[in-house]
């Protein structure tokens, strides 16, 4: 993961190699600049001692002949008795002058400049200078004594000394000037072969440092283009990791500044660009909490830290997981997840950068969600399961649709424009039809969370139509149950689907349950039951069944019919092979009647063409429960006799899964009692049963029948 | 999803219209509409919500209730430039009023407005929304809510 | 051969910690269930490792991570703690902890974590 370590490190190993070479290269170049220079500042100092000799040495040829112009000038000056003063001095000086050079070209000693001031004179040394010195010695020694004779001479004798000095000169003068003529050249050539030296030397120096300049050079050069390959190479493996990466990758330094070099895969994640340079808190500021950032930058400060233990702290990394919501062009934003991992990037032993890597785990925490959400629906499926296993499914599909129905009317009747708050209150209280009716089946059903929820809902609706001005916002809660009633309806009915699907079996199952009260559900029950007892039986209904009862009578009603009409199918409608002999067709026919014969009065008859009630079976059971005599019994009318069928424990059924066991009844019974309402039972032998509920109707809230009902759901 | 949430987003275009001259607004009684149809006038503003709570708010309505509105602002000019920016406000001032009542752990986006039938809504096809009817003048809008519990 | 403290108030924990620590390598000199009972047992043993609850009774684990390195700053302490709490995790590292070992935690794990904490520390 450390690309950006690996490549840092590189570019260091490659710079220490290359400041090597060059160090070594120009310390000998300075090296050899400095021999050449020293050199030369030696021969210079040469050259210019020889240019002094040659300067003496011309002057030499010239005293030589301003000798000669002195001794004639002295000659001119004594003929014409001019005063011999000035030329006397002349010559004297001229003399003493070339003397003292010739000494010091001769051994090597001081002579005077041009300027007056001494110069030392190096004795001359090639055997051309030394012949000429001492030649020009041989001849300057006689000379110089005539000279000295005539200017030292008094006044009388000066004429005949001056005659023998220009004697001598005369004959002299020319080799004289002839040997400082020759002893000027060869001190010149000396000089300039030293020049030529120097120039050598120059030349050399010069030369070898080009040459070491360009064996620099092109060592340099090689050398820096081919580190500058490595680097190239290295940066463009890391620029080709950087651009290729799935992962945002980048540095952060002390300040939690971004590196100038991230993956591109950062700016794709966080949908942002021209990161580098800037801060952690630009990158996440707006994405993360404040909080959330600062414990951040506070882990970020522990990793800086090199007592820490880096391995040791990855569980404190509040970065682990961070959800991150990032906006799209559409205005909607885009969760995501990501996951931030912190390592130590070292330079030379310090902890030089953090190196952040950020993952998308979107999907993963997704998944994870998804099945923790599965897991969570799972077991809130379980407990509706539970009360809805006790449920018919038939039943409960109906029922589910039957809410589906009436969260479509409801949702009607909040759509339907209102202005007023009368219009409001109406529909309040058209819901709470609908709701209630709901509430009623649900309660039928036992099918307590739907039972709960339209119970929360009625209140809802209560506190709207207390107020008396409501406002449409005040609906706001009642359309949230809505929706709430709405999603448990489709769970429920996804759970039905699944049910059905891993159990056809548990359709027949109708023990226990409480069947809704529509005449599909009704006549699929008794097919149910006849079906299993090998019988065939058509159900007929007249009239229509209330619905919206108060909630105890609903309940005596569905008790009654139900318990009636199993008590019809089980035991007073025949098998087929014991019709047909009676001449019975071979279906045997159940009829449901209601009737409402006056505005309080309502009545339920259950009548089955069977074979009536068998009352000597029914004496034996009631005998059977130990509350009863066989002598008691004899005594009872066929009237009083059949109400043992309400009695607990009394069932002329010996088929256990269709009757109620002998608690249908007698359960029946107990309502029946409760709500002052009456049961009679009308029994012919052979002819059938007539089980009759009469009730007073206590005000309903609805006066919806099952035909209507039935016929919005064809709608 | 309760009726506080509902109402914070009421709250915001209640608020919105409280600034005209013509305070008098009215919030009809809400109901719910299936996603696969979302519900829309001619014009739309957009937001999204993000965080305990993620979805869409919008605030929708006609041409002639956004012309009015503009006008009652003093705005003469009632150009569908200026007609998309007033709607725009609108969500902002819904955004900002629920940016308000639901702190950071909320994002909100900046709103997006959309000119006729809405196909760029992106609502979530097995939800329903919640739409609340707001009248202003004799004019209806709408504000639509689909948000998804985490 | 190092010598160790444990600083827990659960029982269960401090005898977890105890029973699991590598003997080869660390020598358990001292138990304490509380931050006050740890500098107490800390300045009697001096010992160069100290694994640390941070929510305890009487002195809680920051305040006692303080205490121990101004006793001796280059005692190395390592937080065991449950996870609820990064940020006090975070403030007990701030303070001078070395490192920090989540619960629950199993032998191979703690071993792991003692063993990185005490890197480069010679007995």
């Amino acid at each position: 993961m450390n690309y950006l370590n690996l490549w840092e490190a590189t570019v260091i190993d490659i710079l220490i190699g290359k400041y090597r070479n060059i160090v070594v290269s120009i310390a000998l170049f300075l090296l050899l600049d400095a021999s050449v220079l020293m050199l030369n500042f030696y021969i210079s100092f040469e050259i210019a001692d020889d240019a002094a000799g040659v300067n003496l040495a011309g002057r030499q040829r010239m005293l030589s002949q301003r000798m000669v112009k002195s001794t004639f000038d002295l000659d001119y000056a004594l003929k014409q008795s001019l005063d011999p003063a000035p030329p006397r001095e002349e010559l004297r000086t001229t003399i003493l002058l070339f003397d003292s050079t010739l000494n010091a070209f001769e051994s090597g000693g001081n002579a005077t400049a041009a300027d007056g001031t001494p110069i030392y004179l190096e004795a001359a040394s090639t055997p051309a200078a030394k012949t000429a010195i001492a030649d020009a010695n041989a001849i300057w020694g006689p000379y110089k004594q005539r000279l000295l004779n005539v200017v030292d001479a008094d006044h009388t004798e000066m004429a005949p000394a001056l005659a023998q000095a220009i004697l001598y000169a005369r004959d002299n003068n020319l080799t004289l000037l002839k040997l400082m003529n020759d002893l000027t050249i060869e001190l010149e050539s000396v000089a300039s072969s030293k020049a030529t030296r120097l120039r050598w030397i120059q030349t050399v120096g010069i030369t070898l440092a080009v040459i070491n300049f360009f064996i620099i050079l092109f060592h340099f050069l090689r050398q820096l283009k081919e580190s500058d390959r490595k680097v190239e190479q290295a940066r463009q493996e890391t620029v080709e990791i950087l651009e290729t990466v799935n992962e945002g990758l980048f540095l952060l330094d002390k300040e939690y500044v971004i590196s100038s070099q991230y993956s591109r895969a950062l700016e794709q994640m966080f949908a942002r660009e021209n990161l580098g340079g800037t801060s952690l808190q630009a990158l996440l500021g707006d994405l993360i909490s404040d909080k959330n950032l600062s414990t951040a930058k506070r882990f970020i400060a522990l990793l800086f830290r090199d007592d820490i233990k880096s391995a040791l702290i990855g569980d404190l990394n509040p970065l682990k997981q961070v959800e991150v919501n990032i906006s799209s062009e559409q205005g909607k934003f885009v969760t995501k997840y990501f996951c931030f991992t912190f390592e130590r990037a070292y330079d030379e032993g310090e902890i030089a950068n953090i190196l952040v890597t950020v993952l998308d785990i979107t999907d993963r925490v997704v998944l994870e969600r998804e099945l923790a959400l599965t897991r969570e629906q799972n077991e809130r499926q379980i407990e509706v399961l539970t009360s809805i296993l006790h449920s018919d499914p038939r039943a409960l599909e109906s029922f589910v649709q039957q809410v589906f129905e009436a969260v479509e009317r409801i949702n009607r009747i909040l759509r339907e424009p209102s202005r007023s708050s009368v219009a409001l209150q109406k529909k309040a209280t058209d819901i709470f039809i609908e709701v209630h009716r709901i509430k009623g089946e649900s309660s039928a059903l036992g099918l307590e969370s739907f039972e709960d929820m339209t119970h929360e809902f009625e209140s809802v609706i209560h506190t709207i139509k207390e107020k008396p001005e409501p406002a449409g916002d005040d609906f706001l809660p009642l359309v949230v149950r809505l929706e709430k009633l709405y999603k448990h309806a489709e769970s429920v009915q996804a759970m039905t689907v699944k049910l059905g699907q891993f159990s056809g079996k548990r359709l027949d199952k109708t023990d226990g349950a409480q069947p809704h009260l529509g005449w599909a559900e009704l006549n699929a029950l008794c097919s149910r039951i006849a079906e299993r007892q090998g019988k065939k039986v058509g159900l007929v209904l007249q009239g229509a069944l209330p619905v919206g009862l108060a909630d105890a009578h609903d309940q005596l009603v569905r008790d009654f019919v139900l318990q009636t009409l199993r008590n019809a199918v089980s035991h007073g409608i025949e098998r087929p092979e014991q019709r047909v002999p009676l001449g019975k067709p071979e279906a045997g026919r159940v009829q449901l009647s209601v009737t409402q014969n006056s505005a309080s009065a309502l009545e339920i008859s259950v009548y089955d063409d069977g074979a009536g009630i068998d009352f000597e079976a029914l004496k034996q059971k009631a005998v059977a429960t130990g509350r009863f005599s066989k002598a008691q019994l004899d005594t009872w009318s066929e009237q009083k006799l059949s109400a043992l069928l309400f009695e607990p424990g009394v069932t002329t059924s010996e088929h256990g899964l269709d009757a109620g066991g002998g608690v249908g009844l007698s359960m029946v019974r107990e309502h029946v009692k409760t709500q002052g309402a009456s049961v009679s039972i009308r029994s012919q032998k052979g002819k059938g049963t007539r089980f009759r509920l009469r009730l007073p109707v206590v005000e309903s809230a609805s006066a919806a029948t099952v035909e209507e009902a039935l016929g919005e759901a064809l709608c | 999803m309760t009726e506080d949430t509902l109402k914070v987003f009421i709250d915001g275009v209640v608020r919105y219209f409280q600034h005209t001259s013509h305070k008098e607004v009215k919030v009809g009684a809400p109901y719910l509409v299936d996603n696969r149809q979302p519900a829309s006038f001619d014009y739309t503003g957009i937001i999204g919500i993000s965080g305990p709570y993620r979805g869409t708010v919008y605030f929708t309505a006609p041409r002639a209730l956004l012309s009015h509105l503009l006008l009652s602002l003093g705005e003469q000019d009632t150009s569908t430039g200026n007609i998309l920016d007033l709607v725009g406000e609108v969500a902002n001032t819904i955004a900002g009023n629920a940016r308000a009542a639901f702190g950071h752990e909320f994002m909100i986006s900046v709103p997006v407005m959309i000119e006729g039938a809405p196909s760029q809504i992106q609502l979530p096809v097995d939800l329903r929304s919640y739409v609340i009817p707001v009248s202003w003048k004799s004019y209806q809008a709408a504000v639509v809510i689909c948000l998804e519990g985490v | 051969m190092l010598d160790v403290m444990i600083v827990d108030d659960s029982n269960i924990i401090r005898r977890k910690i105890e029973r699991s620590a590598d003997r080869q390598f660390f020598n358990i000199v001292a138990l304490a269930r509380n931050g006050l009972e740890a500098v107490d047992l800390f300045q009697a043993h001096r010992p160069q490792v100290v694994t640390m609850d941070l929510t305890m009774p009487e002195m809680d684990g920051i305040e006692c991570v303080e205490r121990l390195v101004k006793i001796d700053p280059a005692v190395r302490i390592l937080v065991i703690s449950a996870l609820s709490d990064v940020e006090t995790g975070i403030l007990a590292l701030e303070r001078g902890a070395r490192g920090f070992l989540c619960k629950p935690f199993d032998d191979e794990q703690l071993n792991g974590a003692l063993t990185e904490l005490v890197e480069g520390l010679h007995d």
